[in-house]
């Protein structure tokens, strides 16, 4: 049992949840990825697998371009 | 033919004004290059991450078609002709399924919601500066809850 929680924690949340596509209009999964100031987290802080950060790292910049998130600063 | 989504950045005030006319302004442009619109939400005036040509608000409108692939080159220089529509974005929807859920993220960086929203009894004083500050370290407190949180999980 205990093994299987630690194996569950190890894995990344996005694979957890079986998520496909992240999508770019879900700014409030992508802040949980992002700094106060909008910055992504690197991998090590995020916990994501490649294949997620690599999404999160497209979603993101999406996002940004169309004023979903700020390119830099919190309130803009 | 291909399953495409679009999202539309409209200017704040013409939305308030006439979204209706504007969403079927909109939808014709798709429909002249041959695309056929399958599904619409509309997401209401909301403060923009930062301003864009000058405008602080705007309203979004998402919407769902299928086109052929050359037809999206001359959509796009179609939609960056209109004066009100502030950025467009088109990306293909792998599997070609219209997703049931459809959100459009708030962007809410305000101390008082989240810690609302976590249940939390929080009393930010009143007051000119002191507000101010109380309201930039609740920022980073939230920061690190967020941080936290995910270890739970």
């Amino acid at each position: 049992m205990k093994d299987r929680q630690f194996k569950d924690r190890a894995r990344c949340r996005f694979c957890r949840e079986k998520v496909e596509d992240i999508d770019y209009k879900d700014t409030q999964t992508l802040q949980k990825l992002a700094t106060g100031q909008g910055k992504l987290f690197s991998r090590k802080r995020s916990g994501n697998c490649a294949r997620h950060q690599r999404q999160a790292q497209l979603a993101v910049k999406r996002a940004r371009y169309m004023a979903l998130m700020p390119y830099i600063g919190g309130q803009g | 033919m291909k399953l495409y989504e679009v999202l539309f950045l409209i200017e704040g005030a013409r939305a308030a004004q006439d979204f209706d006319g504007t969403e079927k302004e909109l939808l014709a442009v798709l429909e002249k290059h041959g695309g056929k619109v399958r599904d619409k939400v509309r997401f209401e005036e909301r403060k923009l991450a930062y301003a864009v040509r000058g405008h602080r608000r705007g309203a979004y409108l998402l919407a769902y078609f299928d086109a052929e692939p050359g037809a999206i080159r001359e959509i796009t220089a179609d939609l960056n002709l209109s004066e009100y529509v502030l950025r467009t974005m088109i990306v293909r929807v792998e599997g070609g399924q219209v997703p049931e859920k459809k959100i459009l993220g708030v962007l809410d960086t305000r101390p008082d919601r989240s810690f609302a929203a976590e249940g939390r009894d929080m009393e930010i004083p009143h007051g000119e500066g002191f507000h101010d500050l109380r309201m930039r370290e609740h920022d980073e407190i939230g920061d690190i809850d967020i941080e936290a949180s995910k270890d739970e999980e």
